[in-house]
């Protein structure tokens, strides 16, 4: 299979998923008017299933002008900025809601990812071809640390509640399926801080074009592995339910 | 702490003739033993952790008759509502964002 194949069906599947939790977490939260659900419909919504398209379409797609590509740029920038915050406040109000120090992260967070998007609006103004949108900026450099800071915090607590979960698994006190849903949440969190680094990395030390295929293919590895990730713990297929059960019985 | 963590505590004091200390300490191992939180753990959940923990954490302590007393901590536990867990527990969400919309 060629590169370009690959790219477009791991991509496509990234998306797909993302938008499919997210619309299923609001509908959820629709019905019971919980934060959690919100957050994290709202957080997966805006950042895969139309942040990440738009973005994509702001340098890539064909027949775009540079003009529309800016404002594609500029929206993809709200969108994501905004969804990022959002998985911030899950991580904070599942894992940490009584700490002092995660309501201090999530107000920083917010107010740093509001900053930071008025400052890729400028950024995106000033950009003369299409493609230096994917290029990095200082903007999107300091966005992707604060992605990826906040990947690394939703992955660490996931797995920390993972642990403790096992714990009630043993005794019975829980079922497997949760269990696993926060494991494979946490290998959500995993992926996407991949994805995020790798391209983080590539811009910060200047990778030539001729290493740009493994950038990208890492990258669609690791939108592929998030979608399965998110497939399993929130569409999970019967079969899966019966091995997941069954490890445990 | 939860209304059913109290009332575990209570009770192991009384069952085990216990120093409050003591009974508040070896709750406490117990409900970090079976992944628990003293804030969401309810009385459901700690009837399990009082049957399949306690007498061995007893034992451990040099209480006599420790499977005895498990059953007295039981039998008090089961008399208090089972209590729902914490609509926002992260067992609670998780649970829930698998289910229906």
């Amino acid at each position: 299979m060629k590169l370009e194949t690959f790219e477009a069906i791991a991509t496509a599947i990234f998306i797909v998923m993302g938008f499919a939790v997210g619309l299923r977490m609001l509908l959820l939260a629709r019905r019971t008017r919980e934060l959690p659900e919100l957050t994290l419909g709202g957080g997966l919504f805006l950042i895969v299933g139309l942040g990440y398209p738009l973005f994509l379409s702001a340098a890539l797609a064909p027949n775009v002008s540079l003009t529309t590509g800016r404002l594609l740029a500029g929206s993809a920038a709200v969108l994501m900025n905004f969804g990022w915050w959002l998985i911030c406040l899950f991580t904070w109000r599942v894992f940490r809601p009584d700490a002092a120090w995660a309501r201090v992260v999530g107000a920083v967070c917010g107010l740093s990812l509001a900053a930071l998007t008025v400052a890729r609006f400028v950024d995106v103004a000033q950009v003369s071809e299409r493609v230096q949108f994917i290029w990095s900026s200082p903007s999107m450099t300091a966005t992707r640390v604060f992605a990826l800071a906040i990947y690394v915090w939703t992955g660490v607590e996931a797995l920390l509640c993972h642990a403790r979960l096992k714990r009630q698994l043993a005794l019975g006190l829980i079922e497997a399926v949760v269990v696993n849903r926060v494991l494979l949440w946490a290998w959500v969190a995993a992926c996407c801080f991949t994805s995020v680094f790798v391209g983080f990395f590539a811009a910060l030390i200047g990778v030539g074009i001729q290493h740009m295929a493994l950038v990208r293919l890492l990258t669609s590895i690791a939108g592929l592995g998030c979608g399965l990730a998110l497939y399993l713990a929130f569409f999970p297929p019967r079969f899966y339910l019966r091995r997941v059960a069954g490890a445990t019985a | 702490m939860s209304q059913a963590y109290q009332e575990f505590c209570r009770q192991i004091e009384t069952c085990a003739s216990l120093s409050d200390l003591q009974a508040m300490g070896t709750a406490r191992i117990l409900v970090k033993e079976a992944g628990l939180d003293s804030k969401t753990a309810t009385s459901a959940k700690l009837s399990v952790v009082a049957s399949k923990l306690l007498p061995r954490q007893l034992e451990l302590l040099g209480v006599a008759g420790s499977d005895g007393v498990a059953a007295k901590v039981n039998a008090a536990l089961a008399a208090i509502a089972p209590g729902a867990a914490a609509a926002n527990a992260p067992e609670a969400v998780f649970r829930r964002l698998g289910g229906t919309v």
